[in-house]
């Protein structure tokens, strides 16, 4: 033993925490990170990661098909918009996943007098939720996209001009992808939010959208383009295409009705967005 | 000869698949009260199960007023059950509840027999509202009132007192008492010994599927003689009448600290016989006098534990 | 600063259901214990001192703020220990502590470190990198206690903390929260139904009854002596029918007012020598002692009533014949 040693008995007694202490803003970054690993099933072993990475997957397989169909025929075979409406009932799937996967766990298991006795609001709490799903979705779109877009600006055709339109067509993707995030997701959470167990609330999820599509598909082959422009109303999968339509598609003449799917989408978006915060705060905790 | 409340098990044991849940088991149940008791996973619910006809005993016998108790509805009619987790239809007013029990009973005047277990209870006040509207302690008088609506000898009871408050409690635990002096066999399960104490100190105590001690919890510590007595003195003079009393063969040792005297006994008998005189021949005031592990959680932890 | 304070806190969920009813109270740090009936009052007011429900009238402070105003600071520096089940099965101690600890606000680092730590105070070792799902009811509890104890919290809310739990369970449970309370410096507020757990664990009682304030007193004031000493022969020792007896009569006859009670003799604590005469009547018919006691108030004296009937002096007929 070295001279300078000394014999102790070390104090493994309760400490007091003199550290930071984060705050709100912190706790509420925290569980939206928290979400959004556990929405691709990150920390929660194999069986978790199945069907959100599937999708995300087939999605990507989607973009890279697209992008080399686009080469050899060197012409657009798919817009960035396009790409986010075609891959919509996969989106619609995913969400059901991730979305009842970041609800239920906390409901059925009556976790939330834990998080509700933290510095942290039902507020915060639904918010945290709510942009932990719309985060995942623009994943979801965007990767792809940007897969897209390197495939195209980096294939060695383009020129600084086609390379500059295709990084604007790629901001008008992404930023159409956050729009479907958005819609889809808050629908997802709210519907999620409303059924303790997981395989419920993934159909309740699915059920808007699914639900609805006979009666849109047949109200939109009728004859009268009044009744077709309703018909175009009721499902959040052609509202978004609406919207596509006006602000981005210069072939079709969609007129006015484009302008209130936009309104529809954003209305929507807020009411669900609300009325999820409405349901954290009634539910018991 | 058996009479009509005495609640006998025979050797008895129950297993599923490689798990023993009760292991030959031999009691006697009389009239009175007694708490069945025991860490959880000790078999008491199976050994309940058993008792109450649930289940048949996969080994030996179990009879209650000498009629084996499995497959046998007679046996019903001495027998009341108050299981520990049951959904009561809210809907229904205690009395209409009470009162359904009794004519499934068959019983030849049912309102008079429901009458007399919802005063039983004390839970006339509230009969005539809704069962959803009571609390946790109405709700289980009303199901022990259910249970006891055809006068059966023999009452069996799952954690009784889970989840009531003081009031409820004290409630509850009179009228268990009163039905056991009016000479039922009250079989009552808990984990909570402060209450069992209070209410009877006549126990069986189950570990690990097999019955560790049977009797009144007093007298089981007694017979623990290879554990020495331990007893908590105050006296005018702790060291003096340490010194005292180290000097007696029934002493093992004595701890001596500022809220009193420690003694390890080895000899009960000898040890209580002589402790009066060793105080007045010194001179020393003995203020007080206290077992410290007669209690019926250090009975129950010695079982366990040994 | 009392730790909670509140001024004829009332609470009514509608004009017919009043929760709380003009609860003034103050209460010092410690371990206090919050008894009383079933249903609204208890847990409401854990509700108010967590900030969960505006009271609808009065005052109510905790730690020196406002929990509806401050909510969010009163929460920082509070544990709240749930009674009902409320752990999600497929995450392991350490995770689900760890996370919990990040909502409270510690940075990463600190509340990995601190949710190890907790875990080890509340006694979870290997178990904790298991699901818990898997875990016993005691494994449970303690789950609970850690992860409302892992932000270092300046009081702790326990609502039921020995619920489910085994006698040996809830001894350790008992242990365990006299130790955070007395050697680890928090002030704890215990919900119990179980008038022995309070009295043995906790400095002091508030009793809300009705939703209103039955009793605020330190425990100790509720279980001093009474003027009353019990004695109680050793049993199965002496050869002789009945040794109390012999024992109460001796006593009469010297003067002292006797009383028996099941085993044991009740007498007066009049004047101090008492004790050296009762010692003196034992030592001289050798009557084997087992207990002498001054006896105590208790704290279930609180809520028994004042006469308790029987079953014939209420006046219940005799059970119907078959």
């Amino acid at each position: 033993m070295p001279p300078s040693a000394e014999s102790v008995i070390h104090d493994l007694g309760y400490q007091r925490y003199t550290g930071p202490r984060l705050g709100r803003g912190y706790a509420v970054r925290s569980l939206y990170l928290h979400s959004l690993r556990s929405a691709f099933g990150l920390g929660r072993g194999a069986k978790a990661k199945i069907f959100p990475w599937s999708v995300a997957a087939l999605i990507g397989l989607i973009a890279v098909i697209v992008t080399v169909v686009t080469s050899v025929v060197d012409e657009t075979v798919m817009t960035y918009p396009e790409f986010s409406d075609q891959v919509g009932f996969l989106t619609v799937l995913f969400t059901a996943a991730v979305a009842a996967e970041v609800t239920t766990r906390d409901l059925s298991a009556n976790v939330l007098p834990l998080y509700f006795a933290r510095p942290l609001t039902r507020t915060d709490y639904a918010l945290a939720k709510l942009a932990a799903v719309v985060t995942a979705i623009v994943l979801l779109l965007g990767v792809p996209q940007l897969l897209m877009f390197a495939g195209t600006a980096f294939s060695g055709d383009l020129s600084l001009g086609q390379a500059l339109d295709e990084v604007v067509d790629l901001s008008g993707g992404l930023a159409f992808s956050l729009l479907h995030a958005l819609l889809i997701g808050s629908i997802g959470v709210l519907a999620a939010s409303l059924c303790r167990r997981k395989a419920f609330a993934a159909a309740l999820v699915v059920a808007p959208f699914v639900v609805t599509a006979p009666v849109t598909t047949v109200l939109m082959s009728a004859p009268s383009q009044t009744v077709v422009d309703i018909g175009r109303l009721t499902n959040p999968l052609t509202v978004l295409m609406g919207v596509r339509n006006w602000l981005f598609d210069d072939h079709s003449d969609i007129g006015s009705i484009g302008a209130v799917c936009g309104a529809v989408a954003v209305g929507l978006v807020v009411v669900t967005g609300l009325a999820t915060v409405i349901r954290y705060w009634k539910v018991k905790a | 000869m058996s009479t009509q409340g005495t609640v006998e098990v025979q050797a008895a044991s129950r297993w599923f698949g490689d798990v023993v849940a009760v292991n030959t088991i031999t009691m006697a149940l009389g009239p009175g009260v007694t708490g069945l008791l025991g860490p959880n996973g000790a078999g008491k619910t199976t050994l309940l199960h058993l008792l109450s006809g649930f289940l048949p005993p996969s080994r030996g016998e179990v009879r209650i007023g000498g009629m084996p108790v499995w497959r046998n509805p007679e046996v019903y009619r001495t027998l009341g059950l108050v299981t520990e987790r049951e959904a009561v239809h809210g809907f229904l007013t205690g009395w209409e509840f009470v009162l359904s029990a009794a004519r499934l009973h068959q019983l030849p005047r049912p309102e008079l027999a429901a009458r007399w277990a919802i005063d039983l209870v004390e839970l006339s006040d509230a009969e005539h509202r809704r069962m959803g509207t009571y609390s946790k302690g109405m709700r289980q008088r009303a199901r022990v009132a259910a249970a006891l609506v055809h006068n059966p000898r023999v009452l069996l009871l799952d954690e009784p007192f889970n989840g009531m408050d003081p009031r409820q409690r004290i409630q509850m635990m009179r009228v268990l008492h009163e039905i056991g002096a009016e000479g039922r066999t009250v079989l009552f399960s808990s984990h909570i010994l402060e209450e069992v104490e209070q209410l009877s100190g006549t126990v069986q105590v189950m570990v690990a599927g097999r019955l560790a001690a049977s009797g009144d919890y007093r007298t089981i510590r007694r017979l623990m003689t290879n554990r020495p007595h331990v007893f908590a003195i105050r006296s005018s003079d702790d060291r003096g009448l340490a010194t005292a009393l180290v000097a007696l063969p029934s002493v093992r040792g004595v701890d001596l600290d500022a809220a009193g005297l420690q003694v390890r006994v080895g000899d009960y008998g000898s040890f209580t016989r002589a402790l009066p005189a060793v105080a007045r021949n010194t001179g020393i005031q003995l203020r007080q006098l206290l077992p410290s592990d007669e209690s019926l959680e250090s009975v129950f932890s010695y079982l366990v534990a040994s | 600063m009392a730790l909670i304070e509140t001024q004829s806190l009332t609470l009514r969920y509608s004009p017919q259901v009043t929760a709380l009813s003009e609860l003034t109270v103050s209460v010092e740090p410690g371990i206090i214990g919050l008894v009383g009936a079933n249903g609204a009052g208890k847990s409401t007011f854990i509700k108010i001192l967590l900030g969960f429900l505006p009271p609808t009238t009065g005052r109510v402070a905790v730690l020196g703020l406002d929990p509806v105003a401050q909510g969010t600071l009163v929460r920082g520096r509070v544990g709240y220990m749930p009674e009902n089940d409320c752990l999600p099965p497929d995450v392991s101690a350490a995770e689900l502590v760890t996370h919990l600890g990040r909502i409270s606000g510690l940075p990463r680092t600190a509340a990995r470190e601190r949710a190890s730590e907790t875990l080890r105070h509340v006694g979870l070792y290997e178990e904790r990198y298991r699901a818990v799902g898997g875990y016993s009811t005691g494994m449970k509890q303690r789950v609970k206690l850690a992860q409302a104890m892992v932000h270092d919290p300046d009081l702790l809310l326990l609502d039921e903390p020995t619920n489910g739990l085994d006698p040996a369970g809830r001894d350790a449970m008992l242990e365990l929260i006299h130790r955070i309370g007395t050697e680890f410096g928090i002030s704890i507020v215990v919900c119990s139904h179980l008038l022995g757990e309070v009295e043995r664990i906790c400095t002091s009682l508030v009793a809300i009854d009705g939703g209103r304030l039955l009793r605020a007193a330190s425990v100790s004031a509720m279980t001093n002596e009474r003027r009353e000493l019990a004695i109680e022969v050793a049993e199965g020792v002496d050869d002789r029918p009945d040794p109390t007896g012999i024992l109460a009569e001796r006593l009469t006859a010297e003067g002292l007012a006797v009383r028996r009670e099941a085993r044991a003799l009740l007498v007066p604590l009049e004047r101090d020598d008492v004790f050296d005469r009762i010692l003196a009547a034992a030592a001289d018919l050798t009557i084997p002692l087992h207990r002498l006691e001054q006896r105590r108030h208790r704290v279930a004296e609180l809520f028994e009533s004042a006469q308790p009937q029987t079953i014939a002096e209420r006046g219940v007929s005799s059970a119907p014949v078959r």
